[in-house]
């Protein structure tokens, strides 16, 4: 049912006829803020009650886009003359750049990052402007550890909007067990008009948004992954999409990459997705792995046992000496395959 | 069968339990659709007592602007020591309830539902009466007198609009009514039920986190015009101080707007269309704030702004 | 504080294209829609808008067109008090340092 109303979300396929199930959906799509991209999928083929609920949608939407962009600015004044340039991330760039996977797109965190070298002046002078990092996290042994292994700064809440700006120096967690060739993305990122700000090339998107889900999260927000790597490949011109696989295998990216292309082309029925998989001789996740993924996102609120996969997956692949948990998971496979098998036939 | 909006009081309370428990009960209200669900007998009580009025129906007829599902919060407080809490639907930090108390939770998950799903209109924390020739907008935090007020102005004659929330349409600046039961809390129970008399007062929920808690009924007329929205004409920001004289200060527009506007719950959040509007409802209404020590002060107070404002 | 670094060279502009300004008793309502916040604005803050949304101004240039516009004089409005206005102004966004423009 979940991959029916994904597949309603994105456009393609019809609204749900029997109107419990459309009262569901439309629940389900507001719980996993995805609301708004339905809003704008469906804009202009709905009326009454359905057209104002996906209004809501549409007008909250508007809101996150407008403080992206006045947040944007201040990050452009705040770091007036220092000469650099960050690379929006994530929805910020998606925003920025218009692309199809911005549309009806929710965004509460900004995401920047920066070289290694301009981490201290950009810390310096955003701090200046009335960024703070929390209480929780302004002591040495969190800035000095968030530093030290993380691939971002604590967040930086503003001290009078209240909004929030993660700073990344790298893409990745630097105990990251996939080593991401970050330097090759950064180099081929481009500037935005007025050369303030940077995003990642458009197939970089695509590809960080892949690493984000499949080798660095858990895989959080499943629905909202899922239709946000939808619309990056969508963005692509068929040329650009060839390219993929060829990318990510420059970068370091090709499980994460193979794993994204497999899960559009197994629930939402994406054939492009489909084609580029079977392109690249690129494996996707395992078979618990991706058993885990599909879990989380079929039956997104009560996947427990999935959750904790996926939790001591994103673990594993962060800190290396957690290996031995990946060993235990290993050994459970053969009770996967059968289990997978069976939400297979679920599923159909 | 037919599947009409009815006055939930003609329902069999075995209809309206089995429908409460498939989450298929929709009840509307001024401009919102509610889709309920709980397995509480307690919350059916309550609906036959304060919601008696109210037109549902026992099928969703469509998608609803809010759902809110009383339910345990985990599985254990299903069967042991069993809680509840109202589930609107996103993450909202709840404190789990006794079942006797689910309507508390039912009308609280409500209100938050309401408050932060529903974007069609500015949402104002206040409390709205009015009558053919306008509106009162009442803007007090919880405790301010303004459930209370807006009881004693039902029996002056006015109409309820909602005792929680003025819903500032963006295009034509109107406020619409949205006539859910007017919440009181402990003193107030006594001083409304002396003017209200007892048979619109809901039963008196004891020992809840708040103290007791009683509802005053919304009328059938109220409910009759809850698709006719008003313009306002007074705007009043009640502030209660025991043993004090009463006084009225007026505001300036500017002042109005900026205390307003952090009563808000998506004033910020809708933007220019929602800036209009509040300029347009404020040029078009007086603004006091008005300090007393007691009800029948802060009703002399409002009868008397009322007339000069023309209501 | 300041939204930012600036000097006395910093030249300013403010785009009242992105704001609705409401005139109201002795105050300007000033909405900006992108931010979406209200400010009110006293007659000093809503002069400096004026002047820097006509053409882009540092400290100095701003100051005698500021006091021009308010029909003041140096004594009753100092330099201080302009430059402390551009600055507040700054750091809600309504005015920016002209080389940070989009």
């Amino acid at each position: 049912m979940i991959r029916d109303w994904l597949k309603t979300i994105i456009g393609q396929a019809p609204m749900p006829e029997n109107i419990a199930e459309r009262a569901k959906m439309i629940e389900f799509a507001d719980t996993h803020h995805v609301l708004g991209q339905m809003a704008v999928t469906w804009e202009g083929k709905t009326e009454g009650k359905l057209k104002e609920v996906l209004e809501n949608g549409l007008l909250r939407t508007g809101f996150d886009h407008r403080m992206l962009r006045f947040e944007k600015d201040r990050i452009t004044r705040a770091l007036l003359g220092s000469g650099i340039a960050p690379i929006l991330l994530k929805g910020g760039a998606y925003v920025a750049v218009g692309s199809k996977a911005a549309k009806g797109r929710r965004v509460s965190d900004i995401d920047i990052m920066v070289s290694e070298e301009q981490l201290d002046q950009t810390e310096g002078l955003l701090r200046a402007a009335g960024w703070e990092f929390d209480e929780t996290t302004n002591n040495d042994y969190d800035i000095a550890y968030y530093r030290k292994y993380m691939h971002e700064l604590p967040p930086l809440r503003h001290n009078k909007r209240q909004t929030v700006v993660d700073v990344h120096h790298h893409l990745l967690p630097r105990t990251s067990r996939i080593k991401l060739q970050s330097n090759l993305m950064l180099d081929a990122a481009m500037p935005l008009a007025g050369g303030k700000l940077k995003v990642l090339a458009p197939v970089d998107r695509f590809i960080h948004s892949a690493v984000h889900s499949f080798a660095d999260g858990s895989f959080d927000t499943p629905a909202r992954t899922l239709v946000e790597l939808y619309y990056l490949l969508r963005d692509l011109s068929t040329e650009e999409q060839k390219n993929i696989n060829i990318r990510a295998a420059d970068v370091g990216a090709t499980q994460p990459v193979a794993t994204a292309l497999w899960i559009l082309a197994d629930v939402l029925d994406d054939t492009v997705a489909d084609t580029l998989l079977k392109a690249s001789n690129a494996k996707p996740s395992g078979l618990i792995v991706r058993y885990a993924l599909k879990q989380k996102l079929m039956h997104i609120n009560k996947a427990y046992s999935a959750k904790t996969i996926l939790l001591i997956r994103s673990h594993y692949l962060r800190m290396p000496w957690h290996l031995l948990l990946a060993h235990l998971l290993r050994k459970a496979i053969r009770n996967v395959r059968t289990l997978l098998k069976r939400a297979d036939q679920e599923d159909s | 069968m037919k599947n009409e909006f009815q006055r939930l009081g003609d329902y069999h309370r075995e209809d309206i339990d089995v429908a409460l428990r498939s989450g298929s009960l929709e009840m509307e209200l001024g401009p919102f659709s509610m889709r309920l669900e709980g397995r509480e007998a307690d919350i059916v009580d309550f609906l036959f007592d304060a919601y008696r009025d109210a037109p549902v129906r026992l099928k969703l007829g469509d998608v609803t602007d809010v759902a809110i599902n009383v339910r345990p919060p985990n599985i254990i407080r299903k069967y042991i020591r069993r809680q509840v809490i109202a589930d609107p639907g996103f993450i909202v930090p709840a404190v789990p309830l006794p079942p006797y108390l689910s309507p508390l939770a039912f009308e609280m998950g409500l209100n938050l539902a309401i408050a932060l799903k529903c974007c069609r209109f500015t949402t104002f924390h206040s409390a709205v009466v009015g009558n053919e020739r306008g509106a009162i907008l009442i803007s007090a935090h919880s405790g301010g007198g303004k459930s209370t007020l807006a009881s004693a102005l039902m029996v002056e004659g006015y109409r309820l609009f909602s005792d929680e929330f003025g819903l500032l349409d963006m295009e034509t600046g109107m406020l619409h009514p949205y006539p859910r039961p007017v919440s009181l809390k402990e003193k107030s129970i006594d001083i409304v039920r002396e003017f209200t008399g007892e048979k619109w007062l809901t039963k008196t929920f004891g020992g809840t986190p708040k103290g007791d808690i009683a509802y005053r009924r919304v009328r059938p007329s109220d409910i009759q015009l809850s698709k006719t929205p008003m313009a306002a004409k007074l705007i009043l920001f009640p502030v209660f101080q025991e043993d004090t004289p009463p006084s009225v200060r007026e505001l300036s527009k500017s002042e109005t707007i900026m205390k307003l506007i952090p009563s808000s719950t998506n004033y910020h959040l809708l933007g220019t269309a929602s800036f209009e509007a509040l300029i347009k409802m404020v040029a078009g209404a007086q603004t006091f704030e008005i300090t007393y020590g007691n009800t029948q002060d802060s009703l002399e107070i409002t009868r008397d702004l009322a007339a000069k404002a023309g209501l | 504080m300041s939204a930012g670094p600036y000097s006395e060279q910093t030249t300013w502009t403010a785009d009242i294209s992105k704001m609705l300004l409401q005139p109201s008793e002795s105050v300007t309502i000033a909405f900006h829609k992108i931010s979406g916040d209200t400010h009110i604005l006293n007659f000093l803050s809503a002069a400096t808008l004026k002047i820097l949304a006509k053409g882009d101004e540092n400290f100095a240039t701003a100051f005698p067109k500021i006091l021009d516009e308010i029909q003041m004089t140096e004594h009753d409005c100092p330099a201080s008090l302009v430059k402390r206005t551009i600055l507040e102004l700054d750091e809600l966004g309504l005015v920016i340092p002209v080389e940070t423009k989009a």
